[in-house]
């Protein structure tokens, strides 16, 4: 293995995350002014959406994270203004520039607490401000970003700017809701702002509502001066400002839940709100009409209407429900007419065994605790992923369905749903019902079948004792064209209460299950007839006959519950699993025991794998790799200290090597983190390739083109090898017989020419017997002599000399 | 044949039983490609198996082993199938034909001049063409086997032919100095015709390279290739006498219009030409290095792999006898003094080896070549010669072999060894700048720690070894009490280097029985801590608990009971049996304090056993440990269920399920039924009196909470004596209870909990757990 070339380089395909606005007018997706397009603006990429086909048609790679607020440009709609705390730059969109950063203006003076840009003008942008609870109201000059305050108000609670930017409508901390007219200042021209007076102006305009800002959880105000207040009761409070006969007020009920975004539609004749109830509601606000959009696939967080797309609604869906910080989302941009989905970009949603934050603080804790040297990331900060085989789609487990995500596209390919669940949001007392979910996913080698195992907790309605046992269900799935559809459900597969720890395949026709008590069992398929098997491949419809998958082989379980893992031998001729702290190994066709031991390690293995002869063993502690062949341990065997370490070393088996990811706190910088990616060999200790980064990394797996990653904003990467021709092992042995095959076919060509030069001489003999005549002085065919330089390698001058002098005669 | 029991320990034996299955079916005959055990093939392991005596070979002392036999090429390219006889050339005596089924027998041989040397021979239908040598005089002589007298047809050739395969109507010669020739002959007669001449096979040859001094060291006719080539292929290799370069030669066969694919030659020097080829490859040894090395075909000259054999042919000198053969694809013959050995390459595994006599010379003639990839090709054969040194006898000998199929499986732990001084790794934290380093200095220390323990070893000076050692793994102070593992703080080591310290202080004695080396050094401290170790190697607890308890190391034998984590279930039984005789003798005894005593070590093991193994292991355990003589064992199983009567445990009434299967159920005294039937009637009296004190306690509750309280009257209490009474009475308990929200959060509890309980349906039928 020595060729593998040490130029190793590591990239991201994935665009991260969408962005996530605190400002109440920005949102991850901008549509272009024609409406024809999307603009998905993502933690490192912007994507550029065809409405009309739902495709990604362009991607721009830059580092997005600190932006904050973004706009198109209004003096060039094919470039996008972007803003973070410090500056603002443009992105030109539309066309593939080298650079596509068009410029880059630095905010003078910086303002401070930057929150929002809520309208831009021909010569300005309009931006909102909020530190130490004083909201600021500032222009910034488009030529020279100087920026300037005009209007400032203390104690903000919350806050809401009209989508024409005339009108502001504050909650203030003093239970008071108050509207201002902010026309006399946006409408003058930037020029004009440096001079002092919008202040007196605005606060002229001011109307005042008592309202507590306690329950406030999301505003809105429209152009009219109408304000929209969601409430943390479910409520939601209509004040219609800009009136003169009094203060009307109106109540919108629906919600029990907290609402978490209220907007009006572009024509103001909608308020559109949403909540962790999942559900779009559209209020007709002179009808005093609702109506409700069925159930989405997660909480509304934000609700954005776009007017350069009066019609559609971009709505912000949380991936996750239970996660702590805002974490991801889905976008959705819906049609207001037919109430279907144009758009819908998923970011990777893996099931994260715990959230960073909660490991950082805790390592924060331990750290003043115990001081010194303590770097270690004790929270099980990993997720699983697996890869298809054939698809290369990577697949994770999100509660009860699974995420098929497209790395080639950086799309979400499909979310297909193994488990019945409440499909509706939950409110309330449904809280307490636990969904389904997925545990382990596991492909065929040919990847037309799908394994996965979830875990199916009762339903607890009635307050039943058997409210804490757990049905486990083992399920095959095939790939039928374009989805999975399920063959067969097995329940309880490993027997009541036995939880299966790991599922894996080592061929296209079986997969071994083996539960966390030890049992192994062998599944492979059967067809339901096999004389209608035989006719439906003449008729070549395979799969209208039923497969089911039976159980072949199982294994006694002990009684010792403890987490399990395992792998075949790169040729199958054998199965390691490991129960606890030691490891077995098993023949694979009868599942009996082989008499070789494995050493044990200090904590249950996580995982197994085997790459050449040597077996990798994975625990909480160590990673020892131990020769199989010579019963001794490798070379590289190195102490770790990460919990879920299974997630975080990678095998190749084809080229022999080794990733392991390992993530440390880092003491200096408080709050971030430190990670290195190093590849092994299991012969050395010294790694053939490191990479370190910022963000700690959540996974790893093995793929063709080299070895993927993902870190804890689901951002997805891979490590491969620059050179790719230059990967050894299987591939180079296939070179070899192919070189072989084709000096074979020269060298009979070479031959074929000989021949016929030999029989050609005999002829010429015979009747030209004058050999100095002109006619016998032959050109030499180039393309004659060159078959004679194939395979030249080694072959003595001599007797090159003489292939050259039988091909000259 | 069928093999039921298969375990981990009969699996060992299974080998056994796979050879004794041989010498059964040797007797009858010495090929059995697809012998009965078929369906056992999955646990069959690569094996070089039974020999057989084919023939005695002349006294010939001054011809190398190599020039002796000769097997014709016709015979490389039979399956193991369809060889039921072959065909033999022994110089200096005779060409034969012997029949293998059902014993080997002679059918034809056509003698020889004393003076002849056979060099090469080809056999197609009863054609027989030989290449002979006599008096450095070379010919060919093409022979019909006919039943009466043969005759044969002879034509000379300029030097010997080393190598003979038919073609159609012609014979490709490949003559001593590398030149290849057709032969034509009558394949009608069976004779050259008149006039035929050798004729060079390779067209247009200029024959540059052939010289008469050159020599061919190594040939092999390569059929069936999967190559892209339509015709068989000739690999020869040249050595020049003086220069000692190799030439390498391939040649596509096609009649008159044969030609050169390549001819290679190497610069450098080459005193040894142990080669062999198969499947693409070529391999070969060098008994100056030791070192097996493999090549592609298309390639020759560079080597592509290569294997040490050191740690097998550690004392042998580079002047001995080798010979190789490749018998399938990446598995090799190597025969050298009396052994013969089977080497997979792809792992560097031995995967057998088989011994003649020592003092014996052995040199593999042939070897069939099989795929060895399925279990129906992985039978095949090998020739070889077998020289007893001391009366020069040589036989030629017939080996069979099992090639196995190149899994990993058939070599785990079958590496060719090398020797490694490491003892153990430093194991360097993966966040460490530099990980060589940082092993270095952990080994360092470890190196230190080790020789300091082994000072307080030779000084015998327990106190000191604790010392050192749990210094060294125990990061935090110590606290009271023996120490324990902990792995958040412990330092995280190799368990090799468990292992050595532990093997400082016990040894394993000839039955593999654990034993203290001296008396003197008992390490309680070190050894407390490592029967709790994770690490603790499984081979050091075979007879750890009888040799604690006969220190009356209770303390430690105790920990080891319920904490050493790679205790056996045969390490436990024979502690419980051990305890319950010794629980016996102190009953008879009478001392109480003494009783309780070894009580809490039998309850101890019982825990343990019920814990980490299944009730089906442990009756099993059971069975096997008492194997004695009935009356004895019986007297044992009634004692100890005695015992678990009075130790009266969860647990011990779970074991005595065990003893009862083992005992059988009509072997019980009357005493110990009744004391068995007392407790459970006790058992049932007391659930019963517990569920109707359950029920009038819910009652009363119940009543108070009703105003209307209206004293329901209970059935007067009457005996249990039927399951299905009880079994009643307990649905109409259930349908009494009231069922509680059992939810933790608070909340919960006030808000819902009542509201939940109400939705209780009629049809749940739920069990109660007592």
């Amino acid at each position: 293995m020595a060729e593998i070339s040490k130029r190793w380089a590591t990239s991201m395909i994935t665009g991260g995350n969408p962005l996530v606005f605190t400002g109440p007018c920005s949102f991850p997706a901008v549509s272009s002014v024609d409406g024809k397009y999307s603009i998905v603006l993502l933690s490192r990429q912007i994507r550029v959406y065809l409405l009309q086909t739902r495709q990604c048609i362009r991607t721009v790679d830059m580092d997005m994270l600190k932006v904050v607020a973004v706009c198109l440009d209004p003096g060039n709609s094919s470039q996008l203004a972007c803003f973070t705390k410090k500056d603002m730059f443009y992105v030109s969109w539309q066309e593939n520039l080298a650079e596509p950063v068009v410029a880059t203006l630095a905010i003078e003076p910086t303002i401070e607490g930057f929150v929002d840009v809520f309208k831009s003008a021909s010569d300005c942008y309009y931006v909102l401000a909020e530190n130490d609870s004083v909201l600021s109201v500032l222009s910034v000059d488009r030529e020279t970003a100087k920026s300037c305050v005009l209007f400032q108000i203390e104690g903000a609670h919350e806050y809401a700017v009209s989508r024409n930017g005339h009108k502001l409508a504050v909650v203030l901390e003093s239970l008071q809701a108050l509207l201002y007219d902010l026309t006399a200042a946006v409408s003058a021209p930037s020029a004009k702002h440096t001079q002092l007076g919008f202040q007196d102006a605005i606060e002229r305009t001011v109307e005042s509502f008592a309202f507590p800002h306690k329950s406030v959880s999301c505003m809105a105000v429209s152009s009219t001066g109408i304000i929209a207040i969601g409430t943390l009761l479910g409520h939601i409070n209509v004040l219609y400002g800009g009136s003169s006969t009094g203060t009307p007020k109106g109540f919108l009920r629906w919600h029990i839940e907290p609402v978490k975004s209220v907007e009006f539609s572009v024509d103001e004749n909608y308020l559109v709100s949403g909540g962790t109830e999942k559900v779009l509601v559209f209020w007709h606000l002179v009808l005093d009409r609702a109506q409700f959009l069925p159930r989405l696939s997660g909480p509304i967080d934000r609700i954005f209407a776009d007017s350069n797309r009066p019609d559609h609604y971009s709505v912000a869906l949380r991936i996750s429900e239970g996660a702590l910080k805002i974490g991801a989302h889905e976008l959705l941009v819906i049609s207001g007419l037919d109430l279907v989905s144009r758009l819908s970009y998923a970011p990777v949603c893996p099931t994260f065994n715990s959230s960073m934050s909660k490991a950082l603080n805790a390592a924060r804790k331990r750290h003043q605790k115990i001081g010194g040297n303590v770097k270690s990331i004790s929270h099980n900060i990993t997720a699983k992923l697996t890869m298809h085989p054939t698809t290369k789609h990577m697949y994770t487990a999100q509660g009860s369905s699974v995420q098929a995500y497209d790395l080639i596209r950086g799309e979400q390919a499909f979310v297909q749903h193994i488990a019945p669940q409440v499909s509706t949001g939950k409110v309330r007392s449904e809280k307490k019902l636990v969904d389904p979910e997925v545990k382990e996913i596991s492909f065929t080698t040919d990847g037309a079948w799908m394994a996965t195992f979830d875990s199916m907790p009762s339903l607890n309605f009635d307050n039943l004792m058997s409210k804490n046992d757990t049905s486990y269900a083992l399920k095959f799935w095939f790939w039928n064209e374009s989805s999975w559809e399920l063959t067969l459900k097995v329940v309880d597969p490993h027997g009541p209460g036995l939880e299966i720890g790991c599922i894996l395949s080592n061929s296209a026709e079986s997969f071994t299950t083996i539960d966390k008590n030890g049992g192994i069992r062998i599944w492979r398929p059967r067809l339901n007839n096999p004389l209608r098997a035989v006719k439906s491949l003449v008729a070549s419809q395979k799969h209208s006959t039923q497969t089911v998958w039976t159980l072949r082989r199982a294994s006694q379980t002990s009684t010792i519950t403890s987490p399990v893992s395992a792998c075949y031998a790169p040729d199958g001729s054998f199965l390691v699993v490991s129960h606890d702290n030691i490891a077995k190994i098993y023949d694979s066709a009868q599942l009996l025991p082989i008499d070789f031991a494995i050493p044990p390690v200090d904590l249950p293995i996580e995982s197994l794998a085997i790459t050449g002869s040597c077996l990798v063993i994975t625990s909480q502690l160590k990673i020892l790799s131990y020769d199989l062949v010579s019963a001794r341990e490798a070379p590289l065997f190195l102490h770790v200290f990460a919990r879920g370490m299974g997630n975080l070393v990678a095998v190749d088996t084809n080229k022999q090597l080794i990733a392991v990811a390992y993530n440390e706190w880092d003491t200096e910088a408080e709050s971030s983190v430190y990670s290195t990616i190093s590849v092994f060999s299991p012969n050395s200790l010294v790694p053939i390739y490191s990479t370190t980064s910022h963000k700690a990394i959540a996974s790893l797996a093995t793929t063709q083109a080299g070895f993927l990653f993902m870190n804890v904003d689901s951002e997805v990467g891979i490590l491969s090898l620059e050179d790719k021709k230059k990967i050894a092992g299987i591939q180079q042995e296939d070179d070899i017989s192919a070189q072989m095959n084709k000096m074979l076919i020269n060298a009979q060509a070479a031959a074929n020419v000989l021949f016929a030069k030999t029989v050609n001489r005999k002829v010429q003999s015979e009747q030209v017997e004058d050999s100095t005549k002109f006619t016998s002085q032959k050109s030499v065919d180039p393309a004659l002599l060159l078959s004679i330089f194939n395979n030249v390698d080694g072959v003595g001058l001599d007797s090159l000399f003489e292939k050259v002098v039988r091909v000259s005669q | 044949m069928e093999f039921t029991p298969l375990t981990n320990s009969t699996l060992s034996d299974l080998s056994h039983l796979h050879l004794s299955v041989h010498i059964a079916d040797s007797i009858a005959s010495p090929f059995f490609p697809h012998s009965p055990q078929k369906h056992t093939m999955s646990l069959d392991v690569p094996s070089l198996g039974e020999t057989f005596t084919l023939t005695e070979l002349p006294r010939i002392p001054d011809l190398p082993l190599s020039a002796r036999v000769v097997i014709p090429e016709s015979q490389k390219n039979i399956s193991l199938d369809e060889t039921d006889t072959i065909d033999l050339g022994i110089s200096k005596l005779i060409f034969s034909s012997y029949v293998l089924k059902p014993t080997p027998k002679l059918v034809w041989s056509y003698p020889l001049s004393p003076s002849t040397i056979i060099d090469s021979m080809d056999v197609k239908d009863s054609l027989y063409l030989i290449g002979l040598t006599e008096r450095k005089k070379s010919r060919l002589s093409l022979v019909r086997r006919t039943i009466e007298a043969s005759e044969a047809s002879d034509l000379n050739i300029p030097a010997s032919a080393v190598a003979i395969k038919f073609a159609a109507g012609k014979a490709y010669v490949l003559l001593k100095n590398g030149d290849l020739k057709l032969a034509s002959y009558d394949s009608e007669l069976g004779t050259f015709s008149d006039d035929s001449e050798l004729v060079s096979a390779v067209a247009g040859s200029l024959n540059v390279k052939s010289s008469k001094s050159n020599l061919v060291v190594f040939y092999t006719f390569i059929s069936n290739h999967s190559f892209s080539h339509k015709n068989d292929l000739l690999f020869y290799i040249t050595q020049t006498p003086k220069a000692k370069s190799l030439a390498y030669n391939l040649i596509a066969l096609d009649g008159a219009k044969s030609f050169e694919i390549f001819l290679i030659s190497s610069k450098k020097r080459f005193e040894s030409t142990v080669f062999s080829y198969n499947d693409g490859v070529l391999y070969h040894f060098d008994p100056s290095t030791f070192q097996l090395t493999s090549r592609a075909l298309m390639k020759p000259h560079e080597i592509v792999r290569s294997i040490d054999l050191n740690g097998l042919l550690k004392d042998s000198s580079n002047d001995e006898l080798f010979s190789l053969s490749a018998i399938a694809p990446e598995r090799l013959l190597l025969s050298h003094r009396s052994l013969i050995y089977m080497i997979n390459f792809k792992y560097g595994s031995l995967l057998s080896e088989h011994t003649n006599h020592s003092g014996n010379q052995v040199y593999l003639v042939f070897s069939l070549g099989v795929q060895g990839n399925n279990n129906d090709l992985r039978n095949s054969f090998a020739l070889y010669l077998n020289l007893e040194h001391s009366s020069k006898l040589c036989k030629l000998k017939l080996i069979q072999v099992d090639v196995g199929l190149n899994q990993l499986s058939e070599s785990l732990g079958k590496a060719i060894k090398t020797d490694s001084k490491e003892r153990w790794n430093g194991l360097p934290n993966i966040g460490a700048e530099d990980l060589i380093s940082s092993n270095k200095k952990h080994l360092e220390k470890m190196e230190s720690v080790y020789a300091s323990l082994e000072k307080a070893k030779l000084a015998q000076d327990s106190k000191k070894f604790d010392q050192t050692l749990l210094a060294f793994l125990k990061t935090t102070e110590a606290t009271s009490g023996l120490p324990k593992y902990s792995h958040a703080s412990d330092r995280v080591v190799d368990h090799r280097f468990i292992e050595q310290v532990l093997s400082l202080f016990v040894s394993l004695d000839d039955q593999g029985d654990v034993q203290f080396v001296h008396e003197e050094l008992i390490p309680t401290g070190t050894l407390a801590y490592l029967l709790t170790h994770p690490l603790f190697p499984v081979a050091y607890t075979k007879g750890l608990l009888v040799l604690l308890s006969s220190l009356e190391e209770t303390d430690l034998l105790k920990r080891a009971i319920q904490l050493c984590k790679p205790i056996t279930i045969d390490e436990l039984m024979t502690e419980l049996i051990n305890l319950t005789e010794v629980s016996e003798e102190i009953s008879t005894e009478g001392d109480s304090q003494e009783l309780e005593f070894v009580a809490e070590f039998l309850r101890a093991t019982i825990d343990r056993l019920i814990k980490d193994h299944s009730l089906p292991s442990i009756t099993a355990k059971l069975l096997e440990k008492l194997n004695n003589d009935f009356e004895i064992d019986n007297k044992k199983l009634e004692r100890m269920l005695d015992i678990f009567i009075n130790l009266n445990t969860n647990n011990s009434w779970t074991l005595t399920q065990a003893v009862i299967d083992v005992g059988g159920l009509f072997n019980w005294k009357v005493p110990t039924i009744s004391a068995l039937s007392e407790v459970i009637d006790s058992k049932i009296e007391a659930l019963t009196e517990n569920s109707y004190n359950l029920t009038l306690t819910n009652q009363a509750i119940l009543a108070r909470e009703q105003i209307q309280s209206k004293k329901k009257k209970k059935a007067t209490q009457f005996v249990v004596d039927n399951i299905h009474e009880i079994t009643s009475q307990r649905v109409q308990l259930d349908a009494i209870l009231t069922m509680s929200n059992n939810t933790t959060n608070k909340k919960l509890m006030v808000d819902e909990g009542i509201e939940l309980a109400k939705q209780i349906p009629s049809y749940s039928k739920e069990r109660l757990i007592f």
